[in-house]
């Protein structure tokens, strides 16, 4: 086994910048996966927006129309009713919508110079148009009431009722209802992490052995060139399994025994096959490409290709269908969906279908490893 | 003496592939890829447009048919209504053509695909309806004579608040993404000053050692050196943003001398950093790059490059990073120049960059000046 001991010698002295990619995307996939919801929805959940609230009046009426925010949205604070803080907490979607309640406001209510309420929003999102609808609709109803007879108090005590009334909203499906768990968003942002670590971490090693004048000493050494490439390849396997499994271990840091589960288990084999693909790849550029900057080059552009076009980055519903007929040509794309089914499993899921797209994977992993051999003969006849 | 290095320090950088690529094709290919995912999420997603749905009329109601009516005509309309058998509708759903189902029986129910924004807004029409039906009927049992008052508040266009907005600049978070691909441009720019400083080092080239030996002043050198990376940087940085201004069309608002000065400066930041970190004695070429790599990908991450909201998240809890980490500067220069009226964000992040790029420049000639070695 003295090509496969030489292989993680090499390795070893990729050490840092190995454990630098781990680190910084695995922080970036821990990070993002966390700001997710641990569990997908089951049921339909009506829209939360951010709204922040600036009660000048603490009238009735003031505190009427807060307490009706926050019964429908998740209440922000913001620390000062300034413009330039009010902008970029729009801006970063920190509050969707500020509402701005005026001294004297409630008092105006019922005269002709009533004061308006002010909404502080990015004009024409739907987000500020439904927290408007809203707002409209409350206010409409409380004049109606006044209208209708009833005092500002008893209007006040009768909205809450009124506004009570919630209409039966179904899912077609209930296993794809758009919304997924933190899982989920971890192993889809694990496919980047996997790429690039596989081709930066292994790609050179394999530099090492592709070059002429190391190849040609072993070719004359009395150990067997279907050996020597036997022990490269269990070399790269076994590398592989080690990210792939310190991938797993950090995901079970974050997500606990969920990662034991068969939800978990399924995960695990799918990130496993696209680490083939990762492994295929890494053979397939080493073919072309012979310096450790030019594949660094390679990874980035092809680790962000592939997870941009393929829904990993952003989600495939939001793409167009011309981007979407790109993304079906990316490996990234299949695996993508195989994780929406995973991260929906019920007892009504169709295995089946799961397993399809791991296949795909695979498929996509003997394709690449196929023209990775097909280049080794080229470069062989060529040199 | 500064002329003659400056021309052959320009000839070495454009003979440089790596540095080239890093600061110049690597930005446009992920502003691409960027650009074809989710370029026209904001439009699509968070812009308002109004909402297809189908309705399946199983029990006559003509006030629920004249409201949806209402509702899809004029300049701003909510609805796009389909009227259409059930099997219609689902297929319809499942198509995606439209958001949600409408099922006008003896209660009104609404049937959808997934949790959105658009469905959200379905919900909370039918929801209106609905109030609109039970305040009609309490007015009835409490006092009959004033429900017409009470259906003509309802009917009436009266707005009950005041829309302010806080800017008229470009809102689009997304536009974020770009804002720090160009901060990673600026800041990979420092492989070229890595690269002009270790070509300087006699201990680490052949080119190095003869250059030391040469009478030039340190300053002068390293003067001409950075005036040729920043001269390249900064062509670089212009065709970047041109190419997102011109081809990818993303807005940066229109103040072109101050964004071309976000550009110009943050270039010369990237470089001094590069040049502080060539200059550091007794590190490795390896090394070297590689921290800068790291420190680079590290500071544009954090500047939102990979995920929008972590600059964001840093600026609640942790706002001095912002405030020193270079690429959260250019991304903030972007979007103050973008959003407010005035300049003051945007000079304070720029004297902030100035201040970056003398004190890393300044490193570089302390270290690298009256060099001695015993052996080479």
């Amino acid at each position: 086994m003295q090509v496969y001991k030489t292989f993680f010698k090499i390795l070893y002295m990729q050490k840092i910048q190995i454990i630098m990619y781990l680190g910084i995307f695995s922080l970036v996939t821990v990070f993002v996966s966390s700001q997710m919801e641990k569990n997908a929805k089951q049921d339909f959940v009506e829209q939360q927006y951010k709204v922040a609230i600036f009660d000048y009046d603490h009238s009735q009426v003031s505190e009427g129309i807060s307490e009706y925010l926050a019964s429908r949205h998740e209440i922000v604070t913001i620390k000062e009713d300034e413009k330039e803080t009010l902008q970029d907490e729009l801006y970063n979607r920190n509050a969707h919508c500020i509402i701005r309640i005026p001294q004297g406001y409630g008092e105006s209510f019922e005269t002709s110079n009533r004061l308006k309420l002010e909404v502080v929003a990015i004009p024409g999102t739907i987000y500020s148009d439904t927290i408007e609808m809203q707002v409209q609709s409350y206010m409409k109803h409380l004049k109606a009431l006044i209208v209708g007879g009833a005092t500002k108090e008893e209007a006040i005590d009768k909205i809450v009722n009124i506004l009570d009334q919630e209409v039966d909203v179904t899912l077609l499906d209930k296993n794809s209802n758009g919304t997924y768990s933190g899982m989920y968003y971890y192993f889809t942002y694990a496919s980047y992490v996997l790429i690039v670590i596989v081709l930066v971490g292994i790609g050179p090693i394999l530099f090492v052995f592709n070059n002429d004048m190391v190849r040609n000493r072993i070719r004359c050494s009395s150990y067997k060139l279907a050996r020597t490439n036997v022990e490269i390849i269990l070399g790269m396997f076994t590398t592989g399994v080690v990210i792939g499994f310190i991938i797993w271990i950090m995901g079970y840091l974050n997500f606990g025994t969920e990662m034991l589960s068969e939800k978990g288990f399924l995960y695990t084999i799918s990130m496993f096959s696209y680490l083939l693909i990762a492994l295929a790849l890494t053979f397939l550029v080493t073919q072309f490409i012979h310096n450790t900057t030019a594949l660094s080059m390679v990874a980035n552009v092809v680790g962000l290709g592939f997870s941009f076009l393929g829904g990993v980055f952003v989600p495939i519903d939001l793409m167009g269908d011309g981007i979407l007929r790109i993304s079906k040509m990316m490996p990234t794309y299949w695996y993508v969906l195989g994780g929406r089914m995973i991260d929906h499993l019920s007892v009504e899921t169709d295995m089946v279908q799961i397993y399809q797209y791991i296949g795909v994977q695979l498929a996509y992993a003997v394709a690449i490893l196929a023209i990775g051999f097909v280049a080794t003969r080229y470069r062989k006849n060529y040199t | 003496m500064f002329i003659h290095n400056f021309y052959y320090s320009l000839k070495a950088i454009l003979r440089a592939k790596e540095p080239l690529f890093w600061s110049g094709v690597f930005p446009i290919a992920l502003a691409t890829f960027m650009f074809m995912a989710f370029g026209k999420i904001y439009e699509s997603q968070e812009v308002f447009h109004a909402v297809d749905v189908a309705i399946v009329e199983n029990t006559e109601n003509e006030t629920f048919m004249d409201v949806v009516d209402t509702l899809s005509k004029g300049n701003e309309p909510l609805l796009v209504p389909l009227i259409a058998s059930e099997q219609e509708a689902v297929q319809a759903l499942k198509d995606k053509k439209v958001f949600g189902i409408i099922y006008v029986n003896d209660d009104i129910s609404l049937e959808v695909q997934k949790n959105g924004y658009e469905e959200t807004v379905l919900k909370v029409f039918l929801e209106n309806y609905l109030q609109d039906e039970t305040l009609i009927h309490e007015i009835i049992q409490k006092d009959p004579s004033k429900v017409q008052d009470a259906i003509d508040v309802i009917a009436s266009d009266m707005q009950y608040y005041k829309e302010i907005s806080t800017s008229d600049g470009n809102q689009n978070v997304y536009v974020s993404y770009f804002y720090a691909v160009l901060a990673m441009s600026c800041l990979f720019s420092g492989f070229n000053g890595l690269d002009r400083v270790l070509k300087l080092q006699a201990d680490f080239s052949a080119l190095g050692q003869r250059r030391s030996v040469a009478p030039t002043h340190k300053m002068v050198v390293i003067l001409s050196e950075f005036s040729a990376a920043l001269f390249v940087q900064f062509m670089i940085g212009v065709t970047t943003f041109m190419y997102m201004w011109g081809i990818l069309g993303i807005d940066f608002g229109s103040k072109w001398l101050a964004l071309i000065g976000i550009i110009f400066l943050g270039n010369a930041m990237g470089i001094s950093i590069g040049m502080a970190m060539a200059s550091i004695p007794k590190i490795g070429e390896g090394v070297k790059i590689g921290v800068l790599i790291s420190a680079s990908m590290l500071m544009s991450i954090l500047a939102d490059l990979c995920a929008s909201g972590v600059r964001n998240t840093i600026e609640h809890k942790f706002p001095l990073i912002n405030r020193i980490n270079p690429a959260a500067l250019v991304v903030d220069s972007f979007y103050s120049l973008n959003v407010y009226d005035n300049y003051e964000r945007y000079g304070r992040n720029m004297l902030s960059l100035g201040v970056v790029t003398i004190i890393f420049c300044t490193i570089s000639f302390l270290l690298i000046r009256r060099n001695r070695y015993a052996s080479l």
